[in-house]
């Protein structure tokens, strides 16, 4: 960790390339996410026209009438069957673990620039992503 | 629903004009105009659309430079742990103590509002921490077409802080770009653009921790999240590319009228039940 005293070009290059790799994969995480949310919203229109300009709650129309889905394996099911509510909840999902994959590339671009510093940092924010999600369904 | 939606795009695109994020918007437009009885969920979508805004913005800001990555990461474990206690306690709080603290939320931002100006030189401290680690930072500014190169200090002091945003992000499901900025420009003393940047940079991870909390909690309800998320990006992309071409002071004097106001119709709402 003591070799690099000084910023020599070749780490800000390497610097470039990370955050050019991290600004793609958050607009990609975006762009897929809201595009499935959408899919979610028509068809949910198709299926329930009703909604369009009514109520906004989803409890009332999933299939197992006890809520829309909030389990992450009852989500992808539901979203394979072309259930409306799932669907939605799929691309919110997929929003939600945007930033979590960025968090895990990070990880992996500071460990290859041998800076094992930031490394450790963003290991313990990747750690306390994970306690989030297991301690919201305890 | 369209109406959720045609309201969280303007929701996205007032907060981007003024900084801010949608959340202090969409939870008020939420509750107590559509109708969404349960403050959580209403909570529970402005997270989502938090991070929806946070990666969007963040992208563009990440590719040129102006966001402190190392910054932001470094200040990642204290906001993310934070968050997570804020939306654990969410959960145990009484539908009236949240619309108090959100009321109280809207006020305080319409003051910090009012007083917000440009970083002022300080005198530059040395900070060991912020050496070993790297956080100086510099970009291209293409507005002034110089090169702006600054020293990160009082690192340590960022870190703490910035518990208390990640807590009231989480707690409220707000971005807390309020608190982060005058954070890391004023006591960190980063300039201005790049405090913003990272903040907004920063803001998705902390959300994606409380989110997490309130998905499993299902107080996420896609028929709402949904069109509140697309509504909000869509909003603030929009916003982004005006933000240049308006005159954005008029717009934050309104905004802080009609803030004060909304913040004393959420207070009642609490007191009264």
């Amino acid at each position: 960790m003591t070799g690099d005293t000084s910023q020599t070009s070749n780490t800000g290059n390497r610097r470039e390339l990370v955050e050019n790799i991290l600004g793609n994969l958050l607009s990609a995480g975006v762009i897929s996410s809201v595009a499935i949310i959408l899919i979610g919203l028509v068809l949910l229109f198709i299926q329930h026209p009703e909604y369009l300009g009514g109520e906004l709650r989803a409890d009332q129309i999933t299939a197992t009438g006890e809520g829309y889905p909030h389990h992450p394996m009852a989500v992808v099911k539901g979203a394979f069957r072309l259930e409306a509510p799932a669907v939605i909840m799929l691309g919110l999902l997929l929003l939600i673990s945007t930033p979590v994959l960025r968090v895990i590339t990070s990880i992996a671009a500071f460990a290859l620039q041998r800076d094992w510093i930031f490394s450790a940092i963003t290991t313990i924010v990747l750690l306390i992503l994970i306690v989030a999600f297991w301690l919201g369904k305890a | 629903m369209l109406m959720a939606f045609a309201g969280s795009t303007v929701a996205g695109l007032v907060g981007s004009l003024l900084g801010l994020g949608g959340g202090l918007i969409v939870v008020p437009m939420l509750t107590l105009l559509l109708g969404v009885h349960d403050i959580k969920y209403a909570i529970g979508a402005s997270i989502v659309s938090v991070i929806a805004t946070s990666s969007g913005a963040g992208a563009s800001y990440v590719k040129s430079h102006i966001a402190n990555i190392r910054v932001g990461m470094f200040l990642e474990p204290s906001t993310t742990l934070a968050a997570i206690l804020g939306a654990f306690v969410t959960g145990f709080l009484d539908d009236r103590v949240l619309y108090v603290l959100f009321g109280c939320l809207m006020a305080a931002t319409a003051v910090a509002m009012s007083r917000q100006k440009e970083g002022h030189q300080r005198p530059l401290r040395p900070d060991p921490i912020a050496d070993r680690l790297a956080l100086h930072g510099g970009y291209h500014d293409p507005a002034t077409g110089k090169d702006v190169t600054y020293r990160v200090c009082r690192s340590r002091f960022g870190f703490i802080v910035s518990g208390f945003a990640g807590l009231v992000s989480g707690l409220l499901g707000v971005g807390g770009g309020i608190m982060k900025v005058p954070i890391m420009s004023l006591a960190m003393d980063m300039p201005m653009k790049s405090a913003t940047a990272t903040s907004n940079f920063m803001m998705g991870t902390t959300a994606a921790a409380s989110a997490a909390v309130y998905f499993a909690r299902g107080d996420i309800d896609p028929l709402i999240a949904g069109p509140v998320a697309t509504g909000v990006l869509l909003g603030a992309t929009v916003g982004s590319r005006m933000l240049r071409k308006i005159e954005a002071r008029s717009l934050k004097l309104a905004f802080m009228a009609v803030l004060l106001v909304v913040a004393v119709q959420m207070l009642l709402k609490g007191v009264r039940g």
